[in-house]
């Protein structure tokens, strides 16, 4: 793991994102603590402010300090989308380590398990959901876990499917360590690598979900704000009013996110995997 | 002789493959006991590292063990459940492999890969396991053994990660190390240093040692005794001295004039075995190596000589292995 590390820090843009990253949590976590506005307090006598020092971006119809709305749904949307992120790869870790390593049977019919959930229509089954559990935290965690789990276990299977031959495995075994506790301790850490790395990206992907859903209005409700909700909001504000902020900041943030979550996994995958890091070295 | 520790009572392996199956082990029997260490000294494919494995019970899915049984202290291992295996394998039994580049685990530190086999099998806590992987490490020769355990097997040489994979294997106090050709992947300097560690250890733990290599050279100075196997049978046991001195089977004569040898002129070159090993398809009529023996005569490909005396301590299968004998004992005493 330290050469990990120090490989990780020679990937400039990685290291970027990850500041990045650090400080779009750190705003959403401390920010609403500090700003003299709630995201929620309606004031009329200050709707469809353009941006300004008091209102670094805008306000909405109803008066409401966007950046700090911008903020409150940030914490909604990261934590969504972590939260999906979480689900999916401890899914699909479970779900691929498993058929990987048991392999026969159990690895066929786990496999069309992830075969039957890739060829159902993505959008259908969350409006399933959501109409069955409502728009709330966990039917929306639920879902895009859901959409994005099956990626995860196909890796970790194709991984457990060579790693399983490998010599060490076999001296494990001679070893006496019994099978759980080698698919545990001796195969998962080194089929984690391209699991972290997917996982990085499995991000953006969930807070693209997330932005969608609630721009079709299957997201979480108003007054909650989400920065997919906040977007889907500011259509009207932005096309037939030209108030261009209502729009762009949410949008700015997802951007952002999106962006140092694909530096972040991009790092990663050339510091955790030897073979990409020699490509580097010899080009 | 004391109750053996582990004893193969006629073995029979086969691999079944797509395109016909293989007689891997063809009623191999053999017994070593406590403290003893014996070498199975063969060629690729005569069945030295199956029967080995399925000593371990680690035979690959496609081997099945057609016959046979292997005693351990009494009881018969093949008939023991996967669970039950599991507690003899590294506890009882351990084995080195031959590559020390690819038998550790890469993600894993050395201290965690020790420790885990320590808690596993003997129940140890944290910091007593630690400290007996330190202690492991000391005694195979690894200095500086309290910091090296937090290192990952790739800051280790080829000879070290070999010396700590024994300390594995090791970590027990297994009643035999089973070792699986471990000097083959090492130069020869370094492989001469891993011999020694293994005589001293084998002093220091008593333990028996199954030595399996296709190098008489390498363990001449090591073992007690050696099990010579061909086509997937013992063709000679001996006595480590007696086998060099007498050899009874045209087979042994064969590999030790294979040698390179100091004493004899650096231009001679060096002599081979004419022919070539044929994997079985079927448990052999004959003996396996009448069609590349000098002294085959028309009952060697008729009939399959069986393992009998054919010296003080020596046991031979051929059918003419007195006068084999004769011969090699009247030649100079090497």
């Amino acid at each position: 793991m330290p050469d990990t590390w120090r490989r990780f820090r020679r990937h400039r843009l990685a290291l970027f994102g990850l500041a990045l990253l650090a400080v779009l949590v750190a705003a959403v976590v401390f920010g609403p603590f500090l700003l003299p506005y709630d995201g929620e307090r309606i004031d009329f006598a200050a709707k469809d402010l353009p941006p300004s020092l008091t209102h670094p971006m805008g306000t909405d119809e109803l008066g409401r300090d966007q950046f700090s709305r911008v903020l409150d749904g940030g914490r909604l949307t990261l934590g969504v989308a972590a939260s999906a992120v979480l689900v999916s790869l401890v899914l699909g870790v479970l779900v691929g380590a498993v058929a990987g390593y048991a392999g026969g049977l159990l690895d066929s019919a786990l496999m069309r398990g992830v075969d039957i959930f890739y060829s159902l229509p993505a959008l259908f089954v969350v409006i399933l959901l959501v109409s069955l559990f409502g728009p709330g935290f966990l039917t929306i965690v639920v879902g895009i876990a859901a959409l994005t789990w099956m990626n995860t276990a196909r890796l970790v299977r194709a991984s457990y499917l060579t790693l399983k031959e490998r010599e060490f495995v076999e001296a494990a075994r001679a070893l006496g360590v019994p099978p759980t506790r080698i698919a545990l301790r001796h195969i998962l850490p080194n089929a984690l690598g391209p699991v972290i790395v997917t996982a990085t990206l499995g991000l953006a992907i969930a807070i693209l979900i997330e932005s969608g859903l609630s721009f079709l209005g299957l997201g979480f409700n108003p007054p909650q704000a989400t920065w997919g909700g906040m977007l889907q909001e500011s259509q009207r504000p932005v096309i037939s009013e030209g108030h261009w902020w209502r729009g762009f900041f949410p949008g700015l943030m997802i951007f952002l996110t999106v962006l140092a979550a694909n530096f972040v996994g991009d790092g990663l995958r050339d510091a955790l995997d030897p073979r990409a890091a020699g490509r580097r070295r010899g080009a | 002789m004391t109750a053996p520790l582990l004893e193969v009572r006629d073995l029979r392996v086969r691999f079944d493959g797509d395109d016909g199956s293989v007689s891997a082990v063809n009623g191999v029997s053999f017994a070593v006991a406590p403290g003893e260490a014996l070498a199975l000294v063969g060629e690729s494919g005569s069945g030295k590292s199956v029967s080995m494995l399925s000593v371990m019970g680690l035979l690959p899915p496609v081997a099945r063990v057609e016959a046979g049984e292997v005693l351990w202290r009494g009881r018969d291992l093949l008939r023991l459940s996967e669970r039950e295996l599991q507690g003899v394998r590294g506890r009882e039994v351990a084995m080195v492999y031959q590559d020390p580049q690819s038998s550790l685990n890469p993600a894993l530190t050395v201290g965690t890969q020790l420790t885990m086999v320590l808690r596993h099998h003997l129940g140890l806590g944290r910091r007593a396991a630690r400290a007996r992987a330190a202690e492991l490490l000391a005694l195979v020769g690894i200095p500086e053994p309290q910091r090296r355990l937090d290192e990952y097997p790739h800051r280790f040489s080829g000879g070290q990660r070999q010396r700590i994979l024994i300390a594995l294997a090791l970590a027990c106090d297994p009643r035999l190390l089973i070792a699986d050709e471990p000097t083959t992947a090492l130069d020869v300097t370094i492989q001469a240093q891993i011999l020694d560690l293994v005589r001293r250890l084998r002093e220091q733990l008593e333990m028996a040692i199954v030595w399996i290599t296709h190098d008489l050279g390498v363990v001449a100075g090591l073992v007690d005794r050696v099990a010579v196997m061909y086509g997937g049978t013992i063709v000679e046991e001996a006595p480590v001295r007696e086998l060099f001195a007498a050899p009874s089977h045209p087979y042994t004569v064969g590999l030790l004039a294979a040698m390179p040898r100091l004493d004899e002129p650096r231009s001679a070159r060096l002599r081979s075995i004419p022919g070539a090993p044929q994997s079985l398809a079927a448990p052999p009529v004959a003996c396996p190596f009448a069609p590349r023996c000098e002294w085959a005569v028309a009952r060697c490909s008729e009939e399959l000589p069986a393992l009998r005396p054919a010296g003080p301590l020596a046991r031979a299968a051929c059918h003419r292995a007195d006068e084999v004998r004769a011969r090699t004992e009247a030649t100079v005493t090497r």
